[in-house]
């Protein structure tokens, strides 16, 4: 018995550039869409990495709670409700620890609602050529289930350490200057991307074998690494093309959002009927894979 | 089912610096003794090669060596620094790949799933909360969760960069290197316990305290309105958190009889200034805080697992000892966490 998606959010980075105001657009969508209240969301995980400034402290996901309006002040709300939020970062696939930890939050214990959201921009807020991602901000709110035909049923992490990591996300904080506020390399191994897919393929196999899932009925959402990784990964796994969340055509790499953008594309086409099976699969430096089952 | 504390390890770089070195090394001085306001009369600094990565492994691996599990046997860690910083003295402020993986590698946790989660001070108490939450749920046996913090260069900034009295970096002055780890499993019963834990982000003054890159220097820096964070209203809200759980699910402080409460160190008039908020609103004595801030600073996320790891070491949380540990933390974060230690008690 899983916890369910009860609404997804999203934010176009093309006009918001701010990670922080990205991911408060699509938290107050996906709570609209939910008709959820903010003080009946118990939790906030946000799943960006790359953030407005490189700011580290508070959690992006105090400052997102402030503008999402929940538990601004316990003693004056003198409702007992309250609210937390923390940051979750695991390159790529944070959002599925996240909906994993939101799992347990909900099934086994006291919270109603968890809201996972993120948005990864680049620290200046302005286009960088040499960043790999794409700003969009992406939510899911979730709450308790009560069947357990539905919701997540399965989750699965795997690593496999690589010298270099496949890829670097960092700043260099001694000898950055006065930019700090501002910049942020981003270093790729020129095979990152087809080892990724390859060691994604094969975990996702090995996943879906194990937990009895069955790709010619089921949607694929993964990472968007490039224009070819989710339809090369879905064909691997035996998807068919259009039960695969293409996404990079229309929104690039959007790396933590782009669960949140392909749940969204298969909710508009109507392809997430009730007892429909959705397949997670993140890639992320690492190497890091992430394999999440779904039943709507 | 409960989780339970069953180990824990620390980590204090060697170097130490003094108060009143590191007030000697500011472009401004202040006119007040800032050794007198704080507590604070050294702090430990991190030497060549020394870095979060470096100090959570050591923590780490003091954690695994004192507990029943194998690092293969681990199911879960969780790695809770702000600073997330490697390479040493080249400080770079690690995005992705997560600090958590990399110790996973070289902790040999084969069988472990792993993320960062990064809240401020409350870092460690949140990752303590996931992983309490996921034993307590059955989606994990057993986990480790640790935190190093390479925090001292905030200081260097702040000596360079305070002008005038009431500065927002005043507060940077004030912190140490460490790193700190535990490890949580299924408790065995009443004896040796997480009690319970309930936290909670104010989220309001989320702006009160904002960690970014300088603009005026090449170096991190950490801008605090401590006139607003340390207010009576926000001293208060741990106690009315607490006072409405025990009359949600009944008891009282008197009832409890704490051995021992660990507050943020931050420094010791914040602490004494924390158990008076408790007294006022409980109307009991609280207990005598345990401390090590006089000599560490303020470690932000390690600090009150570090005095725990510090008052185990010196004989003073003995077995079957309950502790009440308080949460501080930017965002603004509070809450309470009651454990009952006996598996690392001394």
């Amino acid at each position: 018995m899983g916890a369910l998606i009860l609404s997804t959010g999203l934010c176009s980075g093309k006009t918001i550039r701010s990670s922080i105001a990205c991911s408060v657009i699509a938290g107050q969508e996906a709570m609209k869409e939910a008709s959820v209240a903010a003080e009946d969301v118990d939790l906030v995980i946000n799943v960006g990495i790359y953030r407005d400034k490189n700011m580290v402290e508070p959690a992006m996901a105090a400052l997102i709670q402030k503008e999402l309006g929940m538990n601004p002040d316990y003693i004056k709300a003198g409702t007992g409700k309250n609210a937390f939020s923390l940051d979750l970062l695991n390159g790529g696939i944070g959002a599925l620890n996240a909906m994993q930890v939101a799992n347990s939050f909900l099934q086994k214990g006291a919270a109603r609602h968890v809201l996972i959201v993120g948005a990864d921009s680049h620290p200046s807020n302005q286009d960088v050529k040499d960043f790999p991602y794409n700003s969009f901000g992406a939510a899911f709110l979730l709450g308790k289930g009560n069947d357990e035909r539905r919701g997540f049923q399965s989750f699965e992490f795997s690593s496999e350490l690589r010298p270099t990591f496949g890829r670097i996300g960092k700043v260099n904080t001694a000898n950055m200057g006065t930019h700090g506020r501002s910049i942020v390399s981003v270093d790729t191994d020129p095979d990152y991307i087809p080892a990724s897919l390859q060691f994604s393929s094969r975990k996702a196999k090995e996943f879906v074998k194990a937990r009895n899932v069955q790709p010619s009925g089921s949607l694929l959402i993964s990472s968007q690494l490039n224009a070819e990784f989710a339809d090369s990964l879905g064909k691997d796994l035996g998807f068919a093309g259009p039960s695969i969340a293409n996404l990079f055509k229309d929104y690039g790499d959007a790396h933590t959002s782009s669960f949140g953008l392909g749940y969204r594309q298969f909710s508009t086409q109507a392809k997430l009927k009730p007892s429909t099976s959705v397949l997670f699969v993140g890639a992320s430096p690492g190497l890091s894979v992430g394999c999440v089952h779904y039943v709507c | 089912m409960k989780a339970r504390l069953e180990s824990i390890g620390a980590f204090l770089p060697e170097r130490v610096v003094t108060m009143r070195e590191r007030v000697a090394g500011m472009t401004n001085p202040p006119p007040f003794d800032l050794e007198a306001i704080t507590g604070i009369q050294s702090i430990r600094v991190c030497g060549p090669g020394e870095d979060s990565l470096t100090m959570g492994l050591q923590a780490a691996q003091e954690a695994l060596a004192r507990s029943s599990y194998k690092p293969e046997d681990i199911d879960i860690i969780i790695s809770c620094s702000i600073t997330r910083k490697i390479n040493g003295e080249q400080r770079d402020h690690i995005w992705e790949p997560p600090l958590s993986l990399m110790m996973k590698d070289k902790l040999g946790l084969k069988n472990a799933i792993n993320f960062d989660v990064s809240n401020a001070c409350a870092g460690m108490f949140s990752g303590v909360l996931i992983l309490e939450r996921m034993i307590r749920a059955g989606t994990v046996k057993n986990g480790l969760v640790v935190s190093g913090e390479y925090i001292t260069p905030i200081a260097e900034t702040a000596q360079k960069e305070i002008v005038g009295t009431t500065d927002p970096q005043f507060g940077s002055m004030t912190v140490g290197d460490s790193a700190a780890a535990v490890i949580l499993d299924l408790s065995p019963g009443p004896g040796d316990v997480i009690n319970y834990f309930e936290i909670m982000t104010c989220a309001e003054y989320a702006q009160l305290c904002i960690g970014m890159p300088s603009d005026k220097n090449s170096g991190s820096a950490l801008y605090t309105i401590n006139a607003e964070m340390h207010k009576k209203d926000r001293l208060l809200l741990w106690p009315s958190f607490h006072l409405d759980f025990y009359k949600k699910n009944g008891g009282t402080m008197a009832e409890e009889n704490f051995d021992h409460i660990i507050h943020h160190q931050v420094g010791t008039r914040f602490v004494d200034k924390g158990n008076e908020a408790g007294s006022e609103m409980f109307g009991v004595r609280m207990p005598e805080p345990l401390n090590v801030v006089q000599y560490t600073g303020n470690t932000s996320s390690t600090a009150h697992f570090l005095v725990l790891h510090q008052a185990i070491k010196a004989g003073k949380v003995k077995k079957g000892q309950k502790t009440l540990i308080i949460p501080a933390a930017s965002g603004v974060i509070t809450g309470f966490l009651s454990i009952t230690t006996t598996k690392v008690g001394a």
